[in-house]
């Protein structure tokens, strides 16, 4: 049985890859042609461009008329579950970055703060002593990383 | 030849092998973090080192990831790799009823004799493929990129067309930038940072680190894990060296042979070993309940597979899996030139990788045979310490680039990318092969259109792109029919 949850990451891939190769078609339409060679800047992304929505019609023509007897449309609340777990430390991420190249804000600060939330997150400290050690132990890996990105690779945010 | 030797067991070689070792191993033995992912998070480090530095550390990290596999397959039941599946089978058996020190020695062993056997091969078998590489033309440099990547869509995990898919979508990944022939901007939609295009690294920490550490966090912490005795040392008989004397050779030239064919590594080549082991030997009904032979074939072949992938990707330029894709990428970063000509143009590069795969080899022997006991306890370390910290050395890897937010910002494009191929089931490695492999297919197309004066006829004409070609086809037909045959077995 194919679950509903699975397909939606297959539509998901599919509709990327579609739109990914109709852009590429598009752009490649409006390339100069070729004066010295016989090939061109745009024949070989049209190329790939073209098999691939070639691909994706093809890969739906088998899901949906194929296997439509193999669907089901049940849902799983524990993949759900996992795609927001994932997509939320994704955003924890993405707000570190903010943080740092956005609001200027002291590289070991931002990856102190990062760090201790996305352990919170994948597992809640047991005990305020355990929470101690993890806060002590993170302040003192943020600092020899901010050494390295401010000292070493001359970061510049 | 000689110098390279000489500089990989210097004092400085020896530090980068042993550190790639160590780090390696003790990596391929936490389940869920692979090879690819610390090779990946390493090649910014290797920005700042020599190139012949950073090849070293990164091919150790390969063999040791390999080999780190079998600890955690054969103590806790999960292969810490993927190419260690097979040794799961007996390795924790053998563990379980109290031979945890035989099971990890019959391993360490197999592995060690394995990557010794493909390290032979490699050695022999490079320079003479590499001299007759060096008279590829463009259209056998393009018809042997176009074999590549029918081979690894194939045989890649999941359906053909999902390869393919992942094959078409990272080979448009790689077109905006620089067109490679007549020097003007393509496809970069009014966007200046993508003038030169997608930068590799950031498209590798994405796909293979952050994008897994995605689903990493996705998923329920392990609470009950299973685990056998824990072994304080490693040891091995010779009756066993005896018992397995044929099985040890057989692995190994089975696991070379498929580490050299493009996009099959070392997984298949311990499936395919472990199943004729158990054809060939008489305690057959055996195998899966801690035979000793099962350990050896599975072994001995995936280490021999890491190594044979290494042939293709020195005398080609043609990377055979996810990892070797890196390491091809490595090379570009530190302004090689991967392919035919790496032997002409740097052999001291190229027999740099050779001599870096034998001491790579025997510090693996070493570390195992005396660290093992210390590492199957640091594999137990929990999920929520190893991903936020893995998250932030992303975050450095992608900015290190070229300081720019861009790169940060691809990078996390590339990690939901990736999210979603792995909930697909559509393999990665032929998403990153095309993606790196693009470029050169092209470049060497149209090269060869001006060459032969506009003709495609040379493809067919000329025996080696023929060879490829009629390779691809063979290869393609042979997919499609068992997946005709698979849908076909669903339906009854």
């Amino acid at each position: 049985m194919i679950t509903i949850f699975r397909l939606r990451y297959e539509i998901s891939f599919l509709v990327l890859s579609l739109t990914i190769g109709v852009l590429i078609l598009i752009s490649a339409r409006g390339l100069p042609e070729p004066t010295y060679e016989p090939m061109g800047a745009a024949a070989f992304p049209s190329g790939i461009a073209s098999i691939t929505v070639f691909l994706v019609v093809l890969k739906v023509f088998r899901i949906f008329v194929e296997k439509k007897n193999l669907l089901s449309f049940e849902d799983d609340e524990e993949s759900q579950l996992s795609l927001l777990k994932s997509f939320c430390m994704l955003l924890i991420f993405i707000v570190f970055v903010a943080l740092v190249c956005l609001f200027n804000i002291s590289f070991w600060i931002c990856a102190f703060l990062f760090m201790l939330l996305a352990m919170a997150f994948l597992k809640r400290p047991n005990s305020f002593r355990n929470f101690a050690v993890q806060c002590v132990f993170l302040i003192f890996f943020s600092l020899v990383l901010d050494y390295v990105v401010t000292d070493i690779l001359y970061f510049n945010f | 030849m000689i110098g390279a030797y000489l500089e990989v067991f210097s004092l400085s070689g020896m530090m980068w092998v042993l550190i790639g070792t160590v780090v390696g191993i003790l990596i391929g033995s936490i389940p869920g973090l692979s090879g690819a992912m610390v090779i990946a998070l390493a090649l910014p480090m290797t920005y700042y080192m020599q190139a012949t530095d950073a090849l070293i550390l990164l091919v150790a990290m390969y063999i040791g990831s390999t080999t780190g596999g079998l600890i955690s397959a054969t103590l806790m039941r999960m292969p810490g790799t993927e190419s260690a599946i097979m040794t799961t089978l007996d390795g924790f058996p053998m563990a379980q009823r109290g031979e945890p020190a035989r099971a990890l020695g019959l391993g360490v062993i197999s592995s060690f004799i394995g990557g010794m056997f493909a390290w032979l091969v490699l050695t022999t078998l490079s320079p003479l493929l590499s001299t007759l590489a060096v008279r590829f033309g463009p259209y056998e440099i393009f018809s042997m990129t176009v074999v590549a990547l029918t081979l690894i869509a194939a045989i890649s995990k999941g359906s053909f067309m999902n390869g393919l898919l992942a094959a078409a979508l990272g080979a448009l990944f790689a077109l905006p930038g620089i067109d490679p022939i007549s020097g003007s901007l393509r496809l970069t939609f009014n966007i200046a940072e993508l003038d030169n295009g997608f930068n590799l690294l950031p498209v590798m920490l994405g796909l293979l680190v952050l994008g897994q550490v995605m689903i990493d966090s996705g998923k329920k912490s392990e609470s009950t894990i299973q685990k056998a005795s824990s072994s304080k040392k490693v040891t091995f008989s010779a009756k066993d060296f005896k018992e397995n004397l044929w099985n040890f050779a057989r692995s190994s030239i089975i696991g070379t042979w498929i580490g050299i064919l493009p996009g099959i590594g070392g997984t298949t080549a311990s499936i395919a070993s472990y199943s004729v082991a158990k054809g060939f030997s008489k305690n057959s009904s055996k195998f899966g309940s801690g035979c000793s032979e099962g350990i050896v074939a599975a072994e001995s072949a995936n280490n021999a597979g890491t190594v044979g992938s290494l042939v293709p990707l020195i005398t080609l330029g043609i990377p055979g899996s996810v990892v070797t894709a890196i390491l091809l990428g490595a090379m570009v970063m530190h302004n090689l030139n991967p392919g035919p000509l790496l032997f002409v143009q740097n052999p001291g590069v190229a027999y740099t990788i050779i001599a870096g795969v034998l001491s790579a080899n025997i510090i693996m022997l070493v570390v195992m045979w005396f660290a093992t006991p210390l590492i199957s306890r640091m594999m137990y370390v929990d999920k929520a310490w190893l991903l936020p910290p893995i998250i932030i050395f992303c975050f450095i890897g992608a900015y290190s680039v070229s300081g720019r937010l861009f790169d940060v910002i691809a990078m996390s494009g590339f990690a939901c990318l990736g999210y979603i191929l792995v909930r697909a089931k559509v393999p990665l490695g032929p998403f990153i092969i095309a993606f790196i492999l693009t470029p050169m297919a092209e470049e060497n197309l149209r090269s060869g259109l001006v060459v032969y004066g506009n003709s495609y006829l040379p493809l067919l004409t000329r025996p080696i792109p023929l060879f490829f070609i009629v390779i691809s086809i063979i290869t393609a037909v042979w997919a499609v029919w068992s997946e005709i045959g698979q849908t076909r077995k669903a339906k009854l």
